[in-house]
């Protein structure tokens, strides 16, 4: 008899032991797997966080707590707990299952989530909406480190932790956004998770020192000192605390037991809150574990091998991207931006082969339009490539920053029109009409591959703001 | 949207309809003389894009249409309806929204 037959809704995980939950972990990492594996979709990020979702479920009381989940695509795990579990194999197809939360799915989807970013603005709007009705729930957003790097993430934070309400956010550090993540807060939360290792060389220094006799006791009086000081520096829970945030952790997000101790912890504290929980992207399974940007996505796959079951053919973004290497070596001006899809963008062996030419923005769309239009602005060709549906996010920099200045970047608009399984969130139909109406603009789309090149080549020259949009590969021929 | 309207074209052919596909390069600006030439030799005009219906090229059609007084056209525009598009295979979804060859195939045989 498996655990998980006997698990329905979050109320039967309730009654569960450590052991069976453990056991429970296993079962869904193997089921969530098997589907992946069928359907295709995110796979490293919900393998990631099993021992977290259970936990969650465990300690609070979904729906009446509302659980926000940023992005929203690791939540398998969470539709499988909370009594979709029969119909996870129609997961991302037609009619079935969405791979994202739908508040008309289910009532445990407090909010629907896509785009990165959004959790926290979500939560606490939520949360100032339960103070004002005086209603008592716990209100969670669950981000991930990547997410971070969003500025709306950011903004949020700040209102947050400036407000004297109850929200417990919990930050999901795997130290990934989709790839590698890039940036400084990056940077702060590797610090950060140097914490356990600073605790451990902490008592080995103390040992080693006692054993010296006489100086030993003055030398602990320095470490200590030394230690304080090193305390600012790499112990640094000060950012979210200086945000207003009473900052838990890091906690060994893998671990049901000690997920749920600092989760029981954060309900008895007022005010906002920061769990830092640290997880693995593609836990358990080894092959996403060591390829997790690979998995962060993926279409069906074997899963002996990890190799998709279709053979991948030639797309637009890997035409746009050779092309651009090929105009880049003839043009040092030409340099290329992505806001954290350098391979879902093709522009991988760009930047490989120009690595100061390179600029990856982070999950920050915003800023990586209008750094485009500094750029220009100082006789550079950016080139930028953005997916469709998230250049919604940075439309006041296309109009005001690059189109009113008429400057020349080409914005490259990937994934555009009909994008399949990711539904509604990635739809990316509205492009055309949002970017017609900006003055200066001009709009280009290819029918084939070489008409790609051509405009590429075009718009690199043509001293404007420009628009190529593409669709995602799909029955396209080099030429038609 | 080339290819598929290649494809349209050529089942209409067989039926001893013509066809003519124009490749709209440029959403903006698009070629005004060119498809203001295209339209008046015309009786039925497809639109076809991988978008909104709302604010479109075949808004932009219909607009050429209207403003420069073109009589004795039909126009038709294929494309994504004003919601929000679940999720699904493409070739679902196409099929759903009929934006695929068949649909469009159809449209313009009962139209003539």
């Amino acid at each position: 008899m498996e655990i998980l037959d006997t698990v329905n809704s979050p109320k039967d995980l309730k009654k569960l032991n450590k052991y069976e939950k453990i056991k429970l972990a296993e079962e869904l990492r193997k089921l969530i797997i098997d589907t992946v594996s069928n359907t295709g979709g995110h796979l490293a990020s919900n393998l990631g966080v099993v021992e977290l979702t259970i936990a969650l479920h465990s300690i609070f009381n979904a729906p009446k707590d509302k659980i926000v989940w940023d992005v929203g695509h690791q939540t398998y795990v969470h539709k499988i707990l909370t009594g979709r579990k029969e119909r996870i194999n129609t997961l991302r197809t037609f009619e079935g299952l969405a791979g994202f939360p739908k508040s008309s799915e289910s009532e445990y989807d407090s909010f629907n989530t896509g785009h990165s970013s959004t959790s926290i603005s979500a939560a606490l709007g939520m949360a100032r909406a339960r103070d004002i009705k005086k209603e008592k729930n716990y209100v969670i957003a669950v981000i991930g480190d990547g997410a971070l790097t969003g500025g709306m993430a950011l903004e949020a934070l700040n209102d947050a932790g400036n407000s004297k309400t109850n929200l417990i956010v919990i930050l999901n550090d795997n130290e990934m956004s989709i790839a590698k993540n890039v940036g400084g807060i990056s940077n702060f939360l590797t610090r950060v998770r140097t914490r356990k290792l600073y605790n451990k060389s902490n008592k080995y220094v103390k040992r080693a020192v006692l054993r010296i006799p006489k100086v030993g006791s003055r030398i602990i009086k320095l470490v200590r000192k030394v230690k304080y000081g090193i305390k600012q520096l790499i112990i640094p829970n000060m950012l979210f605390e200086d945000l207003g945030f009473k900052y838990l952790g890091p906690v060994d997000g893998n671990n049901i037991e000690d997920v749920e101790a600092i989760l029981r912890k954060a309900k008895d504290l007022e005010g906002p809150i920061l769990i830092h929980v640290l997880t693995k992207k593609g836990k358990g399974y080894k092959i996403a574990e060591e390829n997790p940007d690979k998995f962060h996505s993926t279409s069906a796959f074997e899963i002996e091998t990890g190799k998709a079951k279709k053979a991948k053919k030639d797309d637009y973004s890997k035409v746009f991207g050779k092309k651009l290497v090929e105009l880049a070596k003839k043009d040092e001006k030409i340099v290329a931006i992505t806001a954290a899809m350098r391979d879902g963008t093709g522009l991988t062996e760009f930047a490989k082969t120009f690595p100061d030419r390179f600029f990856d923005a982070g999950i920050a769309e915003q800023h990586a339009l209008t750094m485009a239009a500094g750029m220009a602005k100082e006789g550079l060709k950016p080139v930028i490539s953005i997916y469709s549906s998230f250049y919604q996010r940075g439309y006041d920099q296309v109009i005001h920053d690059i189109c009113m200045q008429n400057l020349p970047v080409v914005m490259c608009v990937d994934r555009a029109g009909i994008v399949g399984n990711d539904g509604e969130t990635h739809q990316g139909l509205l492009d055309m009409a949002f970017l017609k109406l900006v003055p200066n603009i001009t709009i280009m789309a290819p029918k084939d591959f070489i008409e790609l090149e051509q405009m590429l080549e075009f718009a690199v020259n043509l001293g404007k703001p420009v628009v190529i949009r593409y669709p995602r590969g799909r029955r396209i021929t080099r030429k038609i | 949207m080339v290819a598929k309207a290649k494809k349209v074209a050529k089942k209409l052919i067989e039926e001893n309809i013509y066809v003519k596909v124009i490749n709209l390069r440029f959403v903006k600006p698009i070629d005004e003389n060119k498809i203001i030439q295209y339209l008046k030799e015309s009786k039925l005009c497809i639109t076809m894009e991988d978008g909104t219906i709302i604010g479109g090229i075949g808004t932009s059609i219909k607009e050429l249409i209207v403003e420069n007084n073109i009589k004795d056209i039909k126009i038709k525009s294929f494309a994504y309806p004003d919601k929000f598009i679940e999720h699904g295979s493409i070739g679902e979804l196409e099929k759903k929204y009929k934006m695929d060859v068949e649909s469009i195939y159809k449209h313009v045989k009962n139209t003539n």
